[in-house]
């Protein structure tokens, strides 16, 4: 009996060591890390496959349905993939913003032509959540694609770096693509998202016998007197989805009343950070605005040049709040900037003084 | 051949068994909580908020197919001045937990 134990601790001995030296000096755990990542990432590769393909299938309904579109699977097909845009050259920054800015242009010009082609005859706030609800499956499927590149490219190459990095990254990217899929119910029944909270707060500005002026594409002002104040208040053309050109807005605004203006209060949703909460109101100096930069630079650029000092109020949320249907925490946000907007007015702007307020953001949902 | 002592070979078998029912157990207690508590997400409801624009009305309905921020949708009881949307929301119903908490 002693002598069996004694051979059994033997073979023991050994196959720690043996192990020991698999796992010390080999690539062996390198390889099973890689193969528990790799196992990892399919399972939720197949939750973003069905992601894709049930949002494709949300849209397809919803242009047959709504449109009468005969085949909405090809205007999804013929979208995706294109329409895509080339950055400007950035190791030559002169003139980058001016380019930046053409290309934004020509590409929306592009994708409403190609919206207009497709629905005929049909409300413009429709054609515009169309366009959104176009882009949103694209950018599901695009990230879908990106995925499996990094996947595949970490397989091939056994690079359990990538691999990790991507596994790591996974959850993130869930979330936001479940965001983006959850987000079609609002584009396509036209319900007011977060990201519309700058416009909402600039909406409550107006009553409903103010006209609009349209003063640049998508976008218009509306002439307001509060309190003996002067609003001229811009916003994206609603109640369809658009975000508009602000920033050519207030320059021509600006530009309109020779720089006789005492503030530019811009209002607009911001990220929060993990610890914040939703809704939270913060306020600050300068240009709320979170586009590529031509319009935020155009707010900049009109401001210095005429000395008007620029507010900014932010209304927190997380990124699947901004572009989601807007939460009640949303809306307490907005009623807080709301106030915040006011006390603004009545304690910087004299009475009889010109004050711009921007909302930005979508305004889906809001006229 | 060298000898099997039949003890060790009891003990750690036992050990491993009760190992692998410990963890079965974990994951089997650990799925079903999460299935629950997603089971106990409430339906988030979607909600149209109307105001008079003198301020001295407002009331909270539900969403209905064609609502936007800024339609009329008739006038004030109170002042005969127009009655406009200022807002819709979804507002998630407090689960029985968090309504104690």
């Amino acid at each position: 009996m002693n002598g069996g134990g004694s051979d059994w601790t033997s073979i023991l001995l050994v196959v720690i060591i043996l192990t020991s030296f698999l796992l010390n000096f080999t690539d062996l755990p390198q390889k099973m890390q890689l193969w528990r990542w790799a196992s990892f990432i399919k399972k939720r590769l197949y939750i973003l496959e069905r992601l894709e393909l049930e949002s494709k299938e949300r849209v397809a309904k919803y242009l047959g349905s709504k449109f009468r579109i005969e085949n909405p699977k090809k205007v999804i097909e013929d979208f995706m993939n294109n329409y895509f845009l080339i950055r400007p050259v950035d190791i030559e920054p002169t003139d980058i913003i001016k380019r930046l800015k053409h290309l934004l242009r020509v590409r929306d010009k592009a994708i409403k032509l190609y919206v207009d082609s497709i629905l005929k005859d049909v409300d413009e706030s429709l054609k515009r959540n169309a366009e959104v609800v176009l882009e949103i499956v694209s950018a599901i499927s695009q990230v879908n694609k990106i995925i499996k590149h990094y996947f595949q490219l970490g397989l091939k190459f056994s690079n359990w770096v990538l691999v990790m990095q991507l596994a790591l990254e996974m959850p993130q990217i869930l979330r936001m693509v479940q965001a983006y899929h959850e987000s079609l119910e609002a584009f396509t029944k036209g319900l007011p998202i977060g990201d519309g909270a700058g416009a909402l707060v600039a909406r409550a500005f107006i009553r409903s016998d103010v006209k609009p002026e349209v003063i640049a594409e998508d976008t218009e002002l509306y002439r307001v007197d509060y309190k003996g104040r002067k609003l001229f208040i811009i916003k994206a053309r609603g109640p369809g989805a658009t975000v508009g050109w602000p920033g050519d807005a207030v320059e021509k605004v600006v530009e309109m009343l020779g720089g006789r203006v005492s503030r530019i209060i811009t209002i607009d949703a911001a990220l929060k950070l993990e610890s914040e909460s939703t809704g939270e109101v913060a306020y600050g100096v300068g240009a709320a605005i979170g586009d590529p930069g031509p319009e935020k630079i155009a707010i900049e650029r009109v401001a210095t040049k005429y000395s008007i000092p620029l507010e900014a109020v932010v209304i927190k949320m997380s990124e699947a709040e901004a572009i989601n249907a807007m939460t009640k925490d949303v809306y307490e946000g907005v009623r807080k900037a709301i106030d915040i907007v006011r006390k603004i007015i009545e304690e910087k702007v004299g009475i009889g003084e010109n004050v711009i307020i921007v909302g930005i953001g979508n305004t889906v949902g809001i006229r | 051949m060298p000898e099997v002592p039949s003890d060790l070979i009891n003990s750690v078998a036992i050990a491993l068994m009760m190992l692998l029912l410990a963890l079965t157990l974990l994951y089997t207690v650990t799925m079903y909580m999460s299935s629950r508590k997603q089971m106990q997400q409430p339906k988030p409801k979607l909600l149209t908020r109307i105001e008079c624009e003198n301020h001295d009305y407002d009331e909270v309905r539900d969403y209905m197919d064609g609502d936007y921020v800024g339609k009329v949708v008739g006038n004030c009881p109170k002042c005969s001045s127009p009655l406009t949307i200022t807002a819709i929301y979804k507002e998630i119903p407090k689960t029985p937990q968090q309504l104690k908490t």
